[in-house]
């Protein structure tokens, strides 16, 4: 079936990139949007896949899942973004609602705000390492692929990253301060 | 202070890589350490709240507004200005083969036209009204879409019970028709206000639905055959 979709891509049929909007346009949606951290970027994000996804697709062997491929494709186009950005990282000490200890049972909503300011924080690779794994669910395998990074490499990126988190939510560290010296 | 060590053998335990006797004496560790506990809790909570984190829907008109057109610019149109692939006159002929599918074909195509050209010119009093004509024909695609795609699976369906010689002719026919939808769509959501464009595309989906219409007529073969 995706055989197919992805055949009716390569010879320009543009029914068939919609159809894998409308397959993966969530999950690429959500991850253009916690890795640039506002609406504007996800979606100026989500043009630039589709219209890179078009030029690549001929090349699209079938070597590595098709949903593998297209997450490498997306995770590099937002590195790239933010490294053209260079976007600033946002100083969580001037949030005063965010310093005090994790609580162990945290309001849900107010820790959802909490933990998207300090992935907006987290530099690059940290913040596409924790969002694949433990905001979308995929493996450290899958992750490895799609950064063209080693699995220990990923493991590290995701320790690390949510280390920097849970700093932040303790109100010991904003990530802010460590991301800006990584890439 | 948590030594970074024990960090990390949380985060293996917490992603279950600590088997065994690894296993055991942390969780013996975990009954005798009140600060490796509550370092435990704290990650756990952070991971319960990454999981429900959940995956924002992208604004509605995403795709229409801002990736198809740029899909549709580089696909270069301007190269490929579709060929509908049959003459007006055969499509006619075609039209009293088939009256009621043909018919209204026929009005669909008059209809979007129509709208189209009305609105054409745009002013800012129009704008709304033209908004409305886009999304009208958009809707008439819709139709035409939802039709093809039940004709095409009835089609499927029934094709094992033809001879390879017409499967084989049916499924090249098809395919030679797709292309031209293909391009005729191109050519619509590059130029969407453009009536050609719109005559083009409703003629293509046209030209499938009829002639799956006709394939569907032919006898199957007997079980004996």
């Amino acid at each position: 079936m995706e055989e197919k979709l992805i055949e009716r891509c390569k010879n320009g049929d543009l029914r068939a990139f919609e159809d894998l909007y409308k397959q993966y346009g969530r999950k690429l949606y959500g991850l253009c949007l916690r890795m640039s951290g506002n609406e504007a970027d996800a979606e100026e994000l989500m043009q630039e896949v589709f219209v890179i996804l078009l030029s690549k697709i001929k090349s699209f062997r079938g070597d590595a899942r098709f949903s593998t491929w297209l997450y490498r494709i997306t995770v590099n186009t937002c590195i790239s973004h933010l490294r053209k950005k260079k976007i600033k990282q946002v100083s969580l000490e001037d949030e005063p609602e965010t310093s005090g200890a994790l609580s162990v049972e945290p309001a849900p909503m107010a820790q959802h705000e909490t933990l998207k300011h300090g992935i907006a924080g987290l530099p690059a690779g940290y913040r596409a390492a924790v969002i694949m794994h433990d905001v979308q669910g995929l493996n450290h395998n899958e992750i490895a692929e799609i950064m063209g990074i080693s699995v220990g490499a990923s493991k590290s990126q995701l320790f690390k990253a949510r280390r920097k988190l849970r700093d932040y939510l303790n109100g010991t560290l904003p990530p802010g301060a460590e991301g800006r010296s990584q890439r | 202070m948590a030594d970074q060590r024990d960090e990390i053998l949380i985060q293996r335990y917490l992603l279950g890589e600590l088997e065994g006797s690894e296993r055991e004496d942390f969780e013996r560790r975990l009954e005798s350490e009140e600060a490796l506990a509550c370092l435990l809790d704290s990650y756990r909570s952070l991971c319960d709240g990454l999981h429900l984190l959940e995956d924002p829907e992208p604004p509605a008109d995403l795709w229409a507004r801002r990736i198809r057109p740029a899909i549709a610019e580089q696909l270069d149109i301007a190269g490929e200005r579709p060929n509908a692939g049959f003459s007006f006159l055969e499509a006619l002929r075609l039209q009293f083969l088939k009256p009621a599918v043909v018919v209204a074909a026929f009005v669909v195509v008059i209809v979007g036209i129509t709208l189209l050209l009305q609105y054409q010119i745009v002013s800012p009093v129009q704008e709304d009204r033209y908004e409305k004509a886009i999304s009208n024909i958009q809707k008439l695609r819709d139709q035409f879409l939802a039709e093809l795609d039940t004709l095409t699976f009835e089609m499927e369906k029934r094709k094992p019970m033809l001879s390879s010689e017409l499967r084989k002719v049916y499924d090249q026919t098809l395919k030679d028709i797709d292309e031209s939808i293909a391009k005729a769509e191109r050519f619509y959501f590059a130029y969407p206000n453009d009536s050609d464009a719109v005559q083009f595309l409703f003629a293509a989906y046209e030209k499938k639905v009829e002639f799956i219409e006709q394939f569907k007529q032919i006898e199957p073969l007997s079980p004996e055959a």
